[in-house]
């Protein structure tokens, strides 16, 4: 930071004390981060543009409210990531649609080499597979670089849970990219199909890392 | 987890995917975690299962970040653009640039302790309107004014729009020729700053949720002790899941509290009024129940 620039916090001040231009020079600094979190939340583009758009609004609103307890971009992280999750959950208990296809693509860099982009491209369909709230934890911890305090903080589950949850992520990403040899061996790759105690994916990353 | 499948001392026997994973991430502690570390170890299949996982991680270390695309660019600066526009502009004088800040928890108080002795003016002048008026309408619709412009949002900047604080809009008019600027903030010894209330109808509070639950869960301003607090939202029927925020608001125009539960992925805000907790034993007046 440069002298005379100001910090997230004191633009976060600024606007709720009435700056009409602080708010604006926030979204500038992170917006770029918060789209691609957004993006590979939703994994749609229409999605995300309007989860991110929901969540700015209701960082607008609410900025008042903020406390200081976390950083700033940790709590505008937390607003676009619950925002699009949120949206998520809506349209699916509107109707059980199937993400449209067109997805990844969006996400693919052109200008790179086409295999290095079909690594790549693999990489986001496979994260695509995932449930929205262990792939919410593997894009912020392995793809952003949040630690498992921060994307607990964001996501306003417990660390464990972030563990856990990045944990069974992990596990199924190496199955769908083709990391483990043999794939037939009995006990070494198969996902627990629900006899384990504590297996199913939905309940144990709900509880699992914290109740030890 | 009792570990049934686990290698529980036998080396030979490997662990399954899962639960090298959960070694992987560190969720496995102790006895267990030493355990299989021994076990991985002298194994080489566990110990390429472990590798996998790393190369997995590496994989998406390396995504490169998505750049947002000029539309949605463009319509995000229009609607930060129609949010400013919808603020009036003169309310608040300009905010030194660097102000030196000893506590940024006390500066942000202070901020809003200032806003709020503006804003109480205003509501002020507001009240004696609606005593005029013989309505309490009118309140109401101020604030539905400034709830439907934050969800539409792309409407332009017009009318009773303010999506933050809708009061706050009518303040340089309704408080006739009060300067703003000239708020002392700390040189008010003995005069007790109002609080400052986020005035929400249902739709901005069900938009707002998601901040207000962002905002750290912890003693709401206005409620004298985290005793009462507990107080209020042991008395709130049909409160489940976990107690995220509360945040002391105004809705429709009355002071309330907003209790915000998270059950599961769902957000839920129980709006009660502002008694809430002063009555042992009295079940809380729930005024609207927002999701």
């Amino acid at each position: 930071m440069t002298a005379g620039e100001r910090s997230d916090a004191d633009l976060l001040r600024a606007h709720v004390a009435g700056d009409a231009s602080a708010f604006e020079e926030l979204v500038r600094r992170h917006r770029d981060r918060l789209w691609a979190v957004a993006l590979r939340t939703t994994r749609h583009r229409e999605e995300a543009a309007d989860g991110l758009q929901d969540a700015l609004i209701s960082a607008y609103k609410a900025a008042g409210s903020f406390r200081g307890d976390s950083a700033v971009t940790t709590w505008l992280h937390r607003i676009v990531v619950n925002a699009c999750l949120d949206r998520m959950r809506r349209r699916q208990s509107r109707a059980t649609l199937q993400l449209p296809e067109d997805g990844p693509h969006e996400l693919a860099d052109t200008r790179d080499r086409v295999a290095e982009q079909d690594t790549r491209m693999v990489v986001e369909e496979a994260l695509g597979q995932l449930p929205a709230e262990q792939r919410a934890a593997i894009v912020l911890v392995d793809v952003e670089g949040w630690s498992v305090a921060e994307a607990a903080a964001i996501l306003g589950v417990p660390e464990g849970t972030i563990k856990s949850r990045c944990a069974r992520g992990r596990a199924r990403l190496a199955v769908m990219l083709g990391h483990l040899r043999n794939p037939g061996a009995p006990a070494a790759v198969a996902p627990r199909t629900g006899s384990g105690p504590g297996s199913a994916s939905g309940s144990a990353s709900g509880s699992g890392g914290e109740a030890r | 987890m009792t570990g049934d499948e686990r290698p529980d001392g036998r080396s030979g026997r490997h662990a399954d995917l899962d639960t090298l994973a959960d070694l992987h991430a560190g969720v496995l502690e102790g006895a267990e975690a030493a355990r299989l570390r021994e076990h991985v170890a002298g194994c080489r299949r566990c110990a390429e299962v472990l590798q996998a996982l790393d190369a997995v991680q590496g994989q998406l270390r390396s995504l490169p970040a998505p750049a947002m695309p000029p539309a949605v660019a463009a319509r995000l600066d229009a609607t930060l653009a129609d949010l400013r526009s919808d603020r009036p502009a003169s309310t608040a004088p300009p905010v030194p640039p660097v102000p030196p800040v000893p506590d940024p928890e006390d500066e942000l108080v202070l901020a809003r302790a200032r806003r709020g002795r503006r804003l109480s003016r205003a509501i002020g002048a507001a009240a004696a309107a609606v005593v005029l008026l013989a309505t309490g309408g009118a309140v109401a619709s101020i604030v539905r004014g400034g709830g439907a412009s934050t969800t539409a949002s792309s409407g332009a900047g017009s009318a009773a729009s303010a999506p933050v604080q809708p009061e706050e809009q009518s303040a340089p008019k309704a408080a006739g020729g009060g300067s703003f600027g000239n708020d002392s903030v700390g040189g008010a010894p003995g005069v007790a700053p109002q609080p400052v209330l986020p005035a929400y109808d249902q739709a901005s509070l069900r938009a707002a949720l998601p901040a207000i639950a962002a905002g750290n869960a912890r003693l709401a301003a206005g409620m004298a002790d985290p005793s009462r607090q507990a107080a209020c939202a042991g008395s709130i029927p049909g409160a489940t899941g976990s107690l995220r925020a509360v945040e002391h608001i105004s809705y429709l125009g009355r002071p309330a509290y907003v209790f915000v539960y998270a059950d599961g992925a769902r957000l839920t805000g129980h709006v009660v009024t502002e008694a809430c907790g002063t009555t042992a034993g009295q079940a809380a007046t729930v005024l609207a129940t927002v999701s």
